[in-house]
């Protein structure tokens, strides 16, 4: 049975980088590698990596007080360094970045065009106005845009002794052009 | 005994409903705004263009359901209001406004337990006549 080898196998690039290969396997690695930029591009992350890790162990050693307990950890981790590698690498943080970067994307957009702020907007009215009645020529029912308070405008039938001053069409002062709530109202009508 | 208690309690009387009216009268022929008003006015500004509110009364009152509670307002008028029923977090209130004890508007609405409405329209000094209702129970 042929078993196909994929050039592109991570765990062998990992092996390389650590000289874990026979001669012959390291010198295929290192052709592939001279021309595959996605795989020379992943073993420059993995000796930043591991740069990053000795030197953030040699600052941690610095400060061990104890060279007791810095022979007793570097010989633990010497012990499992025998074993079988794990895959801590896969907790690197620029593997994780495009990861990281696209969540975070994701997160703005939705922020940016999802419903719940327009939900948020327009809120439920103060009031709910069941019935009206009156002497009145136009009852306007609108409500305002920031915390939707109901208003009830009506506009007086002129009296002749009243104090109405017979100008129906006076405006209740509703800002129609500049404020485009106004329009929002829910109902015109007579009573 | 424990029927004495009960209605010496106030257990019988139902929700109170306390209920705050302000009369504002609203104009473009002067500037300002009263200092009490600031909030509300800063709302209303998104929907009218006056250029003053003067607050002009405050009443409160707590009223029993069915009870109703009467307002003077400028200009021979008069305010009466009456709580009829809780709604969920509503109350509805029948509020009538007259002129001279005639009534000139009346409206049945349900206002939201904290919430405020504004009744507007009619014509004092040259400018109009707000009445901002709040209320809760």
């Amino acid at each position: 049975m042929n078993t196909a080898i994929n050039p592109c196998d991570a765990r062998r690039l990992i092996r390389y980088h650590d000289n874990e290969l026979p001669a012959g396997e390291r010198q295929a690695v290192a052709d592939h590698l001279a021309q595959c930029s996605r795989c020379r591009r992943a073993l420059a992350q993995q000796q930043h990596l591991r740069r990053f890790v000795q030197q953030a162990a040699n600052g941690a050693a610095a400060r061990t007080p104890r060279p007791d307990v810095e022979s007793a950890l570097l010989a633990r981790i010497k012990n499992r360094g025998a074993s079988p590698p794990a895959t801590p690498r896969s907790w690197s943080p620029r593997r994780w970045a495009p990861a990281a970067a696209l969540a975070l994307a994701t997160l703005v957009v939705t922020v940016i065009y999802n419903p719940w702020p327009e939900a948020v907007v327009s809120r439920e009215p103060s009031a709910i106005v069941e019935s009206f009645h009156g002497n009145v020529s136009t009852v306007m029912i609108l409500q305002t845009q920031t915390t939707g308070q109901t208003i009830v405008w009506f506009n007086e039938i002129s009296e002749p002794d009243g104090e109405s001053d017979g100008n129906q069409s006076a405006p209740p002062a509703v800002d129609r052009s500049a404020h485009p709530a106004a329009d929002r109202q829910r109902s015109v009508g007579r009573a | 005994m424990l029927i004495l208690l009960l209605t010496g309690s106030g257990a019988w009387a139902g929700p109170k409903v306390k209920i705050n009216i302000k009369t504002v009268l609203a104009s473009q022929s002067k500037k300002g705004v009263d200092g009490q008003l600031r909030a509300m006015t800063q709302e209303l500004n998104s929907v009218f263009k006056y250029s003053s509110y003067q607050l002009l009364s405050k009443e409160r009152m707590v009223l029993n359901l069915n009870q109703t509670g009467r307002a003077k307002l400028p200009g021979n008028r008069a305010l009466t209001i009456t709580p009829t029923r809780i709604l969920g977090n509503r109350v509805e209130l029948k509020l009538a406004i007259f002129q001279k004890k005639r009534q000139q508007f009346a409206t049945v609405f349900q206002l939201l337990n904290h919430g405020s409405m504004i009744v507007g329209g009619p014509r004092h000094n040259k400018g109009h006549l707000l009445f901002n209702i709040s209320g809760d129970y």
